[in-house]
């Protein structure tokens, strides 16, 4: 984004990133009124501080930076989120079970997709979607969640791992999927 | 490959999936995945888990909301003389632009000369409308005539009966045409077709626009074309008489012979 000092300025740079901005706050607070109001104070926001953007670098990531900590001190807190209580570094994680499951097999629909991924514990659904979803970098995505690229690849990674395992309950509960019997 | 060799990290899995891995490294785990069925089935779940995601339904923008964000900007820094114009956020320089000519165009409309024979046939436009708006509804030539003498205009204006023609009067009305008190009847054949009769103070216009010129007896008729409508005009004394019609030209021509011969002749 060039340096945007002027009101019109500042929106000739940042509006063409609103539908990606919504679809991150939709994501994150999960009402359309909630993603609306994310979004127009992550502008606000933005706008108050734009002087602090560097010109050159991902003017994305800052903006999704501004929305992720206006929805972490404002929205995160008075929402119920499922808790997670361990963040370990990637190099921790444990290897794949033998029994993770057949994914070829997985047939779930977009709701139970949708259930599955809004199910994801807040640090992990932000993961997943900035990276699988809006396609941004490990280090595009860390910095927008403010945090060190090895955290965003947990987060990530379990993430993944968990909407994986949503899936497969899902395919074996719908009879998608016959419980494999194990060795 | 048994159970006892070990298995892919996860890290690694995840990283093959998203490309990240040195060509030398990427060549070992798929190496490694391709012997292992264990790995391999990790691998396809979250590589499924992800192909899965794209499956949900799309998130459009909400079309209010590009419009919410620009109004809470407003109230941080309004635009520098940025100008809503029936409901449409322009340029400050072209909103202005747009203003001033509506508002030239609008002083110029009210108040300066029109071309007197366009401002005739204008209107005709809008007395051939259905239904008519005229102030007094009547197919009674004397009553019209009263009403003129009621309107003080000045001068008897004297309303011809067509029937004979096939024309039925309608009605008449005294208006402000071209700066000028002038006053209209209205008449209309059985074919919905109209005329318009109008009278003023003042002299005909120049003729120098005039497509036809037209004498009959004492009268000069002068004649015009506007936008497929016929305008003849011609000088009865201190009087201008026009006549309007959307007809054929020779019809509105004889017309105006008939009323001016009559006029002339004072046989009313």
């Amino acid at each position: 984004m060039p340096p945007a000092n002027t009101r019109e300025e500042f929106e000739k740079a940042a509006l063409p990133l609103l539908p990606a901005a919504y679809r991150f706050a939709r994501r994150l607070a999960g009402s359309d009124a909630d993603a609306m109001d994310l979004v127009q104070e992550a502008y606000l926001r933005a706008f108050r501080t734009r002087d602090a953007f560097t010109p050159g670098t991902n003017a994305r990531a800052w903006l999704f930076q501004i929305l992720y900590s206006v929805f972490v001190n404002t929205y995160r807190s008075s929402r119920r989120e499922p808790t997670v209580v361990s963040l370990d570094t990637p190099d921790e994680l444990a290897a794949p079970a033998a029994d993770d499951p057949a994914a070829d097999s997985l047939r779930c629909s977009a709701p139970e997709v949708e259930a599955a991924f809004g199910a994801l514990p807040e640090p992990y659904r932000s993961a997943v979607a900035l990276v699988d979803l809006e396609e941004l970098s490990y280090e595009e995505a860390a910095a927008a969640l403010s945090c060190p690229v090895g955290t965003l690849r947990s987060r990530l990674f379990r993430g993944r791992r968990q909407l994986a395992a949503s899936l497969r309950d899902y395919a074996l509960r719908s009879g998608y999927l016959k419980e494999r019997s194990r060795p | 490959m048994t159970d006892s060799t070990p298995h892919a990290r996860e890290i690694d899995l995840h990283e093959l999936l998203d490309g990240r891995l040195e060509p030398a490294r990427r060549a070992a785990i798929e190496s490694h995945v391709a012997g292992c069925a264990s790995c391999r089935r990790s691998l396809d779940a979250l590589r499924d888990a992800r192909t899965a995601l794209a499956r949900m339904p799309p998130l459009d923008l909400p079309s209010v909301l590009t419009e919410r964000v620009r109004e809470a900007l407003d109230h941080e820094a309004p635009r520098r003389g940025g100008v809503r114009l029936l409901g449409v956020r322009l340029a400050p320089a072209l909103a202005w632009s747009i203003l001033a000519a509506v508002l030239v165009g609008l002083v110029m409309y009210r108040f300066l000369p029109r071309d007197d024979v366009s401002a005739l046939a204008g209107e005709f436009d809008d007395l051939r409308r259905e239904p008519v708006s005229l102030t007094r509804i009547t197919s009674d030539p004397a009553e019209l005539e009263r009403y003129f003498g009621e309107r003080r205009l000045g001068f008897d204006a004297r309303v011809f009966d067509f029937g004979m023609m096939g024309l039925r009067l309608i009605g008449g009305d005294v208006r402000e045409i071209a700066g000028r008190r002038t006053a209209v009847f209205v008449y209309r054949a059985a074919d919905g077709s109209v005329v318009v009769c109008q009278m003023y103070e003042g002299r005909v216009p120049a003729a120098a626009g005039a497509e036809v010129r037209r004498r009959k007896d004492d009268l000069e008729f002068l004649v015009f074309d506007r936008d497929r409508r016929t305008v003849v005009v011609w000088q009865e004394g201190n009087i201008v008489c026009a006549l309007v019609a959307d007809g054929d030209r020779e019809t509105t021509v004889q017309l105006a012979f008939a009323k001016g011969q009559k006029m002339d002749g004072g046989t009313w």
